[in-house]
């Protein structure tokens, strides 16, 4: 589902990524962490298109990252959703319009985004909200309708950027529960996140730990810590 | 899926017209120069092919000559040498025809229940070559005869027009591309502003899997819909003043007798700008899509 073989990326003379490697299999969850600026969100943003690849090779929902054309970058990021850091929602559109958008440029049929979209957003208790817009919205429920909108079209793969960044623990909890079932659903799902406690929280699930050499003095070894059997930069 | 994009391009543009009307008036303004122009070279030239090489005369006679020395003295000049067209007046014909033109209800106002006006005749030389000699003695000629007071003749007036036929016919290529380059800048700024004023709207749908049909086509519909508008109010203005000019023309002192211009004209200068404005459309679309 997800093959990495020696990344590196560097912005100028910065090298913010190297040599990184690691597979996730379909289904599978996987959490990625590491220091403030240690390089998730960029990690992230290669594997969805939005960054070029650099150096190695990446293999993503079955795309070849290094042929892929950009008239073609849309299949890519078909199969593959994100929960960006900053949400990228529409703040004038609805929540349901919000939701509704991957499904919308698909050109699904009304009826089925109609029915697709009142069972995500009562998955992530959004019902309520389903017709405010959403620059109405606190940060936390404009993240479940982030949330909401990476699953609804059933992605192969799912790029999450700090889904929890803005959630109570309580919230963050139920969330993760919601991304496992998913992801037992079958989509592999790679979790950027801060949380030590939330990786503790999902003591079988693989960790990858970015940023040795950059590092915030103090350590970080979160994934090795709360997760003694997951590999961190594992190939598994 | 198509239709819904389409629609929802035209849409956009009906929907907010008042948002676009800068760039409609723009096209508009483009295209009715360009129209002006190639009206005047098709117009011309066609009436200078149909009338080419005759000259013509218009006699005035006295007031209250006397009828039966007009009336022989019109058959000596219907018969003069080279005499292809000769239409008289009377004053009671002329007055009918000002009537006519006039309309039913602007009654000339007659000094005393007098008619006003003179004997008149039109006639038509071919000229022989280039011959202007040959209009300055037949002008010497009818200016000569008793009892007329003034005789007009026009190929000044005729090679002005005639020049300016040439030209707009001449510049009909270069003024084509004139106007295309114009729409194009016109509607392309247009569209790239919204592309600007969207441009996170656009980012996010291509994050979620838009293709760039998905975005390209509202764009270039809407921007089609823009050049259609303006230039259908051009070529509205166009036909009006084209109606005007040409009964003014049809008339003295030029006797120009305007055809119609061709359906051609009409449909290439709304349809061009149209397919312009969506190539625009399309350009700036892709250029945000790189
Ligand atoms: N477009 C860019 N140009 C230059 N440098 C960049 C660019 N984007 C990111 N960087 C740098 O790359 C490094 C990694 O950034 P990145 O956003 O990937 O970190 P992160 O691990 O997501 O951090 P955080 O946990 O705070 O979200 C940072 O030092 C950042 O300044
Ligand atoms: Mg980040």
């Amino acid at each position: 589902m997800l093959r990495v073989d020696g990344l590196s990326h560097r912005f100028g003379n910065r090298a913010v990524l190297s040599d990184l490697s690691f597979a996730l299999d379909k289904g599978g969850f996987a959490f990625l962490t590491g220091p403030s600026g240690s390089g998730k969100t960029t990690l992230l943003r290669i594997l969805h298109g939005s960054l070029p690849l650099q150096t190695g090779r990446a293999l993503v929902a079955g795309h070849d990252l290094a042929a892929l054309r950009p008239s073609k970058l849309y299949q890519l990021r078909r199969d593959v959703s994100v929960v960006f850091q900053d949400f990228k929602i529409l703040p004038e559109r609805t929540v349901v319009e919000n939701v509704a958008l991957p499904l919308t440029v698909r050109g699904t049929p009304k009826a089925r985004i109609e029915r697709r979209v009142a069972s995500i957003l009562t998955a992530l208790r959004l019902t309520e909200l389903a017709h405010r817009p959403c620059a109405e919205l606190a940060g936390g429920e404009q993240q479940r309708v982030a949330i909401a909108r990476a699953v609804v079209a059933g992605p192969r793969l799912m790029l999450a950027d700090e889904p929890t960044g803005n959630l109570d623990w309580e919230l963050s909890l139920r969330l993760l529960d919601i991304l496992r079932q998913f992801s037992a659903h079958g989509t592999a799902i790679l979790m950027a996140t801060h949380n030590r406690a939330l990786v503790a929280a999902a003591p079988d699930a693989m960790v990858i730990t970015l940023g040795g050499g950059e590092a915030d003095p103090g350590g970080f070894d979160v994934g090795q810590a709360a997760a003694p059997d997951a590999a961190a930069e594992a190939t598994p | 899926m198509t239709m819904r994009l389409i629609f929802s391009g035209i849409a956009a543009v009906l929907l907010r017209p008042w948002a676009h009307l800068g760039t409609i008036l723009g096209v508009s303004a483009t295209v009715l120069l360009c129209g002006l122009l190639a009206l005047a070279g098709i117009g011309l030239d066609g009436a200078f092919a149909r009338s080419q090489g005759v000259v013509r005369f218009q006699v005035y006679w006295q007031k209250g000559s006397d009828p039966a020395l007009v009336a022989r003295q019109m058959d000596w000049m219907r018969a003069l040498p080279g005499v292809v067209e000769a239409k008289a007046f009377s004053p009671e014909t002329a007055l009918a025809v000002m009537r006519g033109s006039l309309g039913a209800n602007a009654e000339p106002a007659l000094p005393g229940g007098e008619n006003p006006l003179p004997y008149t005749m039109l006639l038509g030389f071919a000229l022989p070559g280039e011959d202007e000699g040959f209009a300055r003695e037949t002008y010497a000629r009818l200016a000569g005869v008793d009892g007329v007071a003034e005789v007009r003749y026009n190929p000044v007036a005729i090679d002005a027009m005639r020049t300016l036929g040439l030209l707009g016919s001449r510049a009909a290529l270069p003024l084509a591309a004139l106007l295309a380059l114009l729409v194009g800048l016109v509607v392309g700024n247009t569209v790239r502003l919204t592309l600007l004023r969207r441009r996170e709207e656009l980012e996010i749908l291509r994050l979620v899997g838009a293709t760039p049909w998905f975005i390209g086509l509202p764009l270039v519909c809407g921007a089609a819909v823009i050049g259609f508008l303006g230039s259908g109010l051009a070529v509205t203005l166009l036909a009006f003043v084209w109606s005007e000019v040409a009964g003014n023309l049809g008339a003295a002192p030029l006797w120009l007798d305007m055809a119609s211009p061709p359906l051609w004209l009409w449909l290439a200068l709304i349809g061009g700008p149209t397919l312009v404005a969506a190539l625009a459309g399309l350009a700036a679309a892709m250029e945000s899509n790189a």
